[in-house]
């Protein structure tokens, strides 16, 4: 508690007072920042927009260069900076992380997401679509209702994409065949288009910059609902496709009077909330130099006023990024530890048991 | 569409992008031609410095650099044995062969002319089938990669010379070593002893280094010779024969150009295959396939010739449909973002002379990049003839980095040391490496396309058009490879294929032995999860398990048969010795770099070799010592910054 409020102290003081002696202890530093997958995917092209930027805000103006560490679903870069990286404030990490990871445990993890110091976060929604196509044809989102059967596209069982994407299905009652096993959502994508599957989700530069141009413009595919972050409780629409409706206006529309309950939604909401909610995160070793935590909350802070960087960055994503402070991340990852034994069962055995579907 | 391609060939070579063309050459042949860096790493380091560019200049930086990275990664796939880039991996069976008789000059000539014309039919027929290929991009889908799989199996024939059964039984190995990590299907960890490394699989780069160039760096540490066998004076063919050679075998030139160019269209599949495919099709269609694996100018033609057209075929749909064709090109994606653009129609419509300059900046590019190596070879080749003592510490140094800059890992060299030794072993045991190599590139895409393929469509996706064609060519390639296979079994005069020579007779059983070892407890291991999970691997285990039986049984009767033969003799016992001696050094700089870094380690093995093994003076092993030392410096901490290992007692970093 001492430490969480030290650091927020510091954070106030290194925004306030940049160029004071707390704030030096980057000068003439390179700071390396680790991206938890390849270069070229949308974490990598976010993360190297906010590498370009980053250094500005940083009291000192240090070099940040940007390395990969990409594999086994980002654990490699996160068991990196977990047990390698020196918590001595030079090294942190742009990860997308696996709240399922999180909430299930995993073999490969042996660094905790919430063992870290967590310095901020960017919010994004999640985009579910469906081929026009698909029988007896999607001309609005509501025909999903109609359909005997539909296959669904994802990663692996146990990404928390696959699991919150059934989850929501089974919550509607719509009848689906999940096709697991595609590396990454641009595979996914792809697979889509070629008319493998009729369902799947996508990050939200994926649906701006890729998705709705080349497939919603073209007539192949509708946007079907969006799994919005939670706001106090709620989820409204996000401000960043406020033209898709949440899963909650979906599921009303399609149950008039009702409101999606129940264990399925229980579980989806805990399994997907945390990450809309903090879409991407900022992480440094665990215990690492409290100064350089609260400089770096500072410098992340300070980074989201830059117009130039806010330029940049949603000519790449076409949206303006939302920020998660690194307080407001800590609150989303306490949520996951709140999530209870129950519903941590019950996802362990839907995952297991979604391939036998 | 004319007066767009125009537009595009105005914009390319207006300033400021054609200043950014010939910049991006020239950082694309520094980084194809440096070992551990690559196209890939090009992309991600000069990315960043895009953001302020129009879209032509950016995309002419890009384009220029990534199209002839594949040109100079030849350089030391020819001179050292080892390939750069990942796509130059095959390059190395014949190139380095041709170095070592003294036709390094030749081999430079035919890799430099084939990539340049490759290159050039790639970026023009990217230039023209933007529009027009949408069907054949998006009716190959996941079942159409499986067949395809399959049907780049059937080469492991080819690859094979006279062992097929040991090639089959290593291409079941390399089918093995691709399990190896996350299931794609469940999260279920594979054969990963419990190292967080082995989670993501073995990485391409240091097994393939390890395979084929640390038998090459033992030969030359054991024999001291240079790596030319023949004097300076006695060196044949130079740059213009291998011009030539080009011209005499244009069909194949042609046909291993539009081989790269349909792997590019693929979404996914990248040159590291294209390089191979092409070989293996290179091999599979020569009348004589003697000299193949021995320095056969049509081993370099074939794979260099695809690994520059496929980047035209890779642009298309990412261009196209924003499907990126490889690693490099979802990096490319990125740049298109970041210039606002989006890939599809409107580079198809709007943009097209944006699309139009990418193909000319393709062209250029590969024209200008040979033309340049093509001006350097004859000093280049001078390499092959320096004392290998002197040469080794080099080469060394440049295959521990290609190693580790795989994955910056301690593990990456471990994997190198282990498959050097394995390489090693079948080198002097007579096994053929090369199907290994396809096995392990083909495996995951295989499990992952029958995965999907299955519960998308279950058996019936045999069933499908293009499926059925593959099918059918799947049974021909194979009617064809076992009756030239029988024709070659009843010809005594035609000399094996490849590598695999006739071995060392104990060697080679100890090797069938051990594979049938390993395959014992991969399929114990395998039952113990769950069936979907364990299909795949028991699928061609059991049966590579029944063949190295057989190859257990052939080597136990060749020796019974002829036991002088199998005996050891002094000479073998002295390059055993010097082996692991020099296996010693290496084991050494990995002891050390976990120690004190890779700061130290490195240039204290060049010092420590050049005056302990070298026997040279203190003078030349300093100043070679301190130029490792900047190289590792200046190229790697500030070019392309690495992660070197944490080293205990001492950090760098």
């Amino acid at each position: 508690m001492f430490r969480r409020a030290l650091i927020a102290g510091l954070t106030t003081l290194a925004i306030a007072a940049p160029g004071n002696a707390l704030a030096q202890m980057y000068k003439g530093k390179t700071i390396t920042m680790i991206i938890n997958y390849p270069a070229g995917g949308p974490t990598d092209i976010e993360g190297r927009i906010i590498a370009h930027h980053l250094p500005t805000h940083i009291p000192g103006k240090p070099n940040v260069i940007v390395k990969n560490m990409g594999g086994a679903g980002g654990m490699i870069g996160s068991n990196f900076l977990g047990e390698i990286a020196k918590p001595d404030g030079e090294t942190f990490g742009f990860f997308t992380w696996n709240p399922i990871a999180e909430l299930l445990g995993d073999p490969g993890m042996r660094v905790r997401f919430s063992a870290f110091e967590l310095l901020g976060g960017v919010q994004n929604p999640v985009v579910v679509y469906a081929r026009k196509d698909t029988a007896p044809g999607l001309n609005t989102a509501a025909d999903l209702m109609k359909v005997k059967e539909i296959k669904t596209l994802s990663l692996d069982t146990h990404n928390t994409n696959t699991v919150h994407q059934a989850l929501a299905l089974d919550v509607l009652g719509v009848k689906f065949r999940a096709v697991t096993g595609y590396k990454g959502l641009k595979e996914v994508e792809t697979a889509i288009l070629q008319n493998e599957g009729q369902l799947a989700n996508s990050s939200l530069p994926g649906w701006r910059a890729s998705i709705e141009p080349t497939m919603m413009k073209q007539g192949i595919v509708i946007p079907l609902w969006q799994v919005a972050p939670p706001v106090k409780g709620a989820y409204p629409r996000s401000p960043a496709v406020p033209e898709i409706q949440t899963f909650e206006e979906y599921y009303a529309t399609a149950n008039p009077g009702q409101k999606p309950a129940g264990v399925n939604y229980q579980a989806m909401r805990a399994a997907i909330d945390a990450q809309t909610a903090m879409f991407r995160t900022f992480f440094m070793p665990p215990k690492a130099n409290k100064e350089a935590i609260a400089i770096m909350r500072g410098a992340i802070e300070s980074l989201w006023k830059d117009q130039a960087f806010i330029k940049d960055y949603a000519k790449a994503v076409r949206s303006d990024p939302v920020l998660v402070s690194g307080a407001d991340g800590e609150t989303i990852m306490k949520s996951l530890a709140e999530v209870s034994p129950d519903i941590r069962t019950f996802l362990q055995n839907y995952g297991n048991n979604l391939a036998k579907r | 569409m004319l007066d767009a391609a125009m537009a595009g060939l105005i914009a390319a070579v207006q300033w400021p992008a054609v200043g950014y063309l010939f910049l991006g050459i020239a950082l694309g042949l520094y980084f194809g031609a440096v070992p551990g860096l690559s196209g890939l790493t090009g992309m991600a380091i000069l990315l960043p410095f895009t953001f302020g560019m129009d879209p032509v200049s950016a995309f002419s930086f890009l384009l220029g650099m990534y199209a002839v990275t594949t040109t100079s990664d030849s350089v030391t796939a020819i001179l050292i044995g080892v390939p750069a880039g990942a796509a130059a991996q095959a390059t190395v069976l014949d190139g380095y062969p041709m170095a070592k008789r003294g036709e390094a000059g030749r081999a430079f000539g035919a890799a430099f002319t084939c990539s340049a014309i490759g290159g050039v039919l790639g970026g023009l027929f990217m230039g023209l089938s933007v529009p027009i290929v949408q069907p054949l991009v998006l009716s190959f889908a996941k079942p159409e990669f499986f067949m395809l799989g399959l049907l780049g199996l059937t080469m492991v024939g080819s690859l094979s010379g006279r062992s097929v059964l040991k090639g089959m039984t290593v291409a079941g190995l390399g089918l093995l070593l691709s399990q190896i990590g996350y299931a794609e299907q469940i999260a279920i960890p594979r054969y990963w002893l419990n190292t967080t490394y082995l989670l993501d699989g073995l990485p391409l780069v240091p097994v393939v280094l390890g395979l084929f160039s640390l038998p090459e760096l033992v030969a030359l540490a054991v024999s001291n010779r240079s790596i030319s066998d023949v004097p300076r004076a006695k060196i044949s063919g130079g740059i213009m024969d291998g011009v030539r050679d080009c011209f005499i075998h244009w069909w194949l030139l042609l046909r291993s150009s539009l081989i790269g160019i349909y792997i590019g269209i693929l979404p996914a599949l990248g040159p590291t295959i294209a390089d191979w495919v092409a070989y293996g099709h290179a091999v599979q269609s020569a009348k004589d396939k003697s000299q193949f694996g021995k320095g056969d100018v049509r081993g370099v033609i074939a794979p260099e010739a695809a690994n520059n057209s496929v980047k035209g075929g890779d642009l298309v749909p990412t261009v196209a449909f924003g499907i990126p064709g490889s690693a490099a090109m979802a990096i490319l994606l990125g740049a298109f973002l970041i210039q606002g653009l989006t890939p599809g129609p409107e580079m198809l419509t709007t943009k097209l002379h944006i699309t139009f300059s990418m193909m000319w900046t393709l062209i250029f590019a590969n024209i200008i990049g040979a033309l340049l190596l093509m001006a350097w070879a004859n000093q280049l080749q001078k390499i092959v003839f320096i004392p290998a003592n002197l040469i080794l510490p080099g080469i060394t140094f440049f295959v521990l980095i290609g190693a580790w800059t795989a994955g910056n890992n301690i593990g990456d060299w471990i994997t190198l040391l282990v498959f050097g030794v394995i390489g090693l072993i079948m080198k002097r045991a007579g096994w053929p490496r090369a199907p290994l190599i396809l096995g392990f590139i083909l495996g995951r895409i295989m499990e992952n396309s029958l995965h999907i393929s299955m519960q998308a469509y279950g058996i019936g996706f045999i069933t499908r058009p293009i499926c059925l064609a593959l099918l059918a060519a799947i049974v021909i390639t194979l009617f064809y490879a076992v009756r030239s296979h029988l024709r070659m079994k009843s010809d005594t005069s035609t000399v094996d294929v490849t590598d695999a020579e006739a071995g060392e007779p104990r060697l080679s059983l100890g090797l069938a032995i051990g594979i049938c070892l390993l395959l014992v407890y991969a399929i114990a291991t395998a039952f113990s999860w769950p069936p979907i999970v364990r299909l795949f691997p028991l699928a061609f285990s059991i049966p590579a398990l029944l063949l190295a039986l057989f190859a257990i049984y052939f080597d136990w009767r060749a020796i019974r048969l002829a036991p002088a033969a199998a005996a050891w003799s002094a000479v073998q016992t002295l390059e055993l010795t010097r082996t692991l001696k020099f296996f010693g050094w290496l084991a050494g700089i990995v002891i050390v770099t976990v120690l004190l870094g890779q700061h130290v380690a490195m240039p204290a093995f060049v010092l420590l070799y050049l005056l302990v093994w070298g026997g040279y003076g203190w003078k030349l092993a300093l100043t070679y010592a301190a130029a490792s030392l900047g190289i590792l410096v200046l190229l790697f901490d500030y070019m392309s910054p690495t992660i070197w290992y944490p080293a205990r007692l001492l950090r760098w970093w």
